[in-house]
């Protein structure tokens, strides 16, 4: 017994903090978002490209003359307005995700390698930066969507390139500052290669960060692409799609607000939640927090 | 230095340029270290003593190649390592390992202990994983670690732990050289005394060369054979421990060890301390004639105009850069006689 209590216990992990309310909600309803866009689209309770000029405009069940086969009512063709917004999610979700995980790997290899590396290689990269960063995102997705064309695939593509400098930025303010390190230096006089000083090194000092900025790029990005969409830029009809709905219904907001009103509520609420959890993350993984 | 020499350096230098704005003209380099030679034998500590901005840290990162000199050169274990490139270096890293200063800044917080003292091994010898992971355990327990402490993040340490584990890091490749860089500044003094004693012990276990870099005199004493003092990245005084506490013989070193407090209170007041003036030149624009004429107490118009050089004072091998160094030897004599009376 009594050495048990002289073996210090080996600490695996710092002292369990609850996860607040708001952070909580948050990863509902993005766990919820994930589900909507992995849901086949045969389970919906109405096809979500049906045209049905019928029921143009039907309010949703719980208003006067709702239907409950449409229990948040149906758009200016008759679309279902409740299978839309599941089937949205899809498109929405792997344009983001996709988009934010390319522009990582870019930003973050680009980032790593100016701040490393220095002199010349710095300059041509953050010269680079600087160029994108001085575009107006909206305005450059514009023109190479005119010109290619909005297929998923594009704009994936260039939602990443408009997005991969701000990581090169934020990697590289903190390979700069980790450089000084003497851990670095010790890692130089136990004979570490570049790479070996890039990937076991730098790389996982600045992950957290990483981490904490992807959850705010992902709530930008879904902005952007629900933007473009609403535009007529991004995802095309028939595939349904959060921006391309409000910008449908807009015309008819007093007839029918909840057309575009539902689906701007929910866009809305999967923002929020990328943004609260990314409080959340930044507030749990940040060492200083987390030291004491 | 009677026996072979392990680590010769010769005149060894470091600029740094300063960079230049558009409008600010030429300006003139930074000389960190400017003209220092000295040699370590085998089993021997040298200790580099001096204040702050006197070039004793660049000179250990430069015997380390963690800096490229300006000019000189470093020939350890009989090889010419100043120009060797990084992958030419990895079999000296095996025989010559660094200390840092700070326990905090030199150990990655996002590696584990193991990750962290196999680094050498990993990086600068074949081993594979299974002899690397037995030679921690064997490293940690050496340095008076628990070995079971490998696989706990840093942050979970004391700075005395983690200062030895930044000793388990340099010593597990069984090297011949340890370069000390400040190894116990940073540490509270009860943990200082542990800290010196591991490296003690570590020495005669393994018969290792220190380089003790330092501004702590107490502990150059303790544990050094030689000591040189540096000023302005130039070394104004060398020579045996006992040589140099005993009988200090350039002012700036008895300036030094005259700061050092008397434990003893029955002794306390019989010495003079010597109080220098200002602050330690810009090493970018030095002084005239002697480095040290401007805070000198005995400095003379010979001081201001002839650099003095690094001449043998009286006893063999006792350097000294003073143009008064015989006068303070006559001086110093008087005194031990005085003291002898």
């Amino acid at each position: 017994m009594a050495q048990h209590q002289t073996e210090p216990q080996a600490s695996t992990g710092r002292p369990g903090r609850r996860w607040p309310i708001p952070a909580l909600l948050s990863a509902v309803v993005l766990v919820g978002v994930v589900v909507m866009a992995i849901w086949p689209h045969s389970w919906l309770p109405n096809d979500p490209i049906q045209i049905e000029p019928a029921l143009r405009f039907l309010p949703p069940a719980f208003m006067e003359g709702g239907d409950p086969q449409y229990w948040l009512g149906t758009d200016v063709l008759g679309r279902d307005i409740f299978s839309q917004m599941i089937a949205g999610a899809r498109a929405s979700l792997v344009i983001v995700v996709s988009a934010a995980l390319l522009s990582l790997v870019i930003g973050v290899a680009a980032g790593l390698v100016a701040g490393h590396f220095g002199g010349r290689t710095d300059s041509i990269i953050m010269r680079l930066v600087d160029v994108q960063l001085a575009f107006p995102v909206l305005v450059l997705i514009i023109a190479v969507v005119a010109v290619f064309g909005p297929s998923i695939p594009n704009l994936i593509l260039v939602l990443a390139l408009a997005s991969w400098a701000t990581y090169a930025r934020l990697v590289r303010g903190l390979v700069l500052s980790l450089k000084e390190q003497e851990f670095i230096d010790a890692a130089w006089a136990s004979g570490a290669s570049h790479g070996a000083v890039l990937i076991r090194h730098y790389l996982p000092n600045v992950a957290t960060s990483i981490v904490i900025f992807t959850t705010f790029e992902l709530a930008r990005l879904l902005l952007v692409e629900a933007a473009l969409s609403f535009l007529g830029l991004g995802v095309q009809p028939p595939t349904p799609s959060w921006g391309r709905m409000i910008s449908e219904a807009r015309n008819y907001l007093f007839e029918a607000w909840w057309a575009s009103a539902l689906p701007g509520l929910l866009i809305v609420a999967t923002v929020l939640a990328f943004n609260l959890l990314g409080d959340e993350f930044r507030d749990r993984l940040d060492p200083h927090r987390e030291r004491g | 230095m009677s026996n072979q020499a392990l680590l010769t350096v010769t005149d060894l230098e470091k600029h740094f340029e300063q960079s230049k704005g558009a409008f600010s003209g030429p300006s003139s380099p930074i000389r960190a270290v400017d003209g220092v030679s000295f040699e370590i034998g085998k089993s021997t500590t040298l200790g580099l003593v001096g204040e702050s901005g006197s070039g004793k840290t660049t000179t250990g990162r430069l015997i380390t190649r963690l800096l490229e000199p300006s000019a000189g050169s470093i020939v350890f274990d009989g090889a010419d390592i100043t120009e060797l490139s990084r992958t030419e270096l990895r079999p000296i890293r095996r025989k010559m390992q660094i200390v840092f200063q700070d326990p905090f800044a030199s150990l990655d917080p996002r590696m584990k202990v193991r990750q962290i003292v196999e680094e050498p091994v990993r990086y600068s010898t074949d081993v594979g994983s299974n002899e690397r992971r037995s030679r921690v355990m064997e490293t940690l327990e050496v340095v008076g670690l628990n070995p079971d402490h490998a696989e706990r993040y840093p942050h979970e340490f004391s700075g005395g732990q983690r200062q030895r584990i930044g000793i388990a890091r340099a010593l597990i490749v069984r090297p011949d050289l340890l370069i000390l860089d400040e190894p116990v500044s940073a540490l509270d003094v009860s943990i200082q005394a542990q800290i010196v004693n591991l490296l003690e012990d570590l020495q005669e276990e393994f018969g290792l060369s220190y380089l003790l870099i330092a501004h702590d005199l107490s502990v150059v004493r303790q544990i050094c054979d030689e000591v040189a003092v540096m000023y302005l990245g130039k070394i104004v005084e060398f020579g045996t421990r006992d040589e140099v506490y005993e009988s200090p013989t350039h002012p700036y070193t008895r300036a030094l060890l005259s700061a050092v407090p008397i434990s003893n209170p029955r002794l306390r007041g019989t010495r003079d301390r010597i109080v220098l003036k200002g602050d330690i030149p810009d090493p970018a624009n030095k002084p005239s004639g002697c480095d040290f004429h401007t805070r000198c107490y005995m400095a003379a118009d010979v001081c201001r105009s002839d650099p003095p050089e690094l001449e043998d004072s009286t006893s063999e091998g006792h350097l000294v850069s003073c143009h008064f160094a015989e006068t303070i030897v006559k001086e110093n004599n008087q005194d031990t006689k005085g003291k002898d009376k």
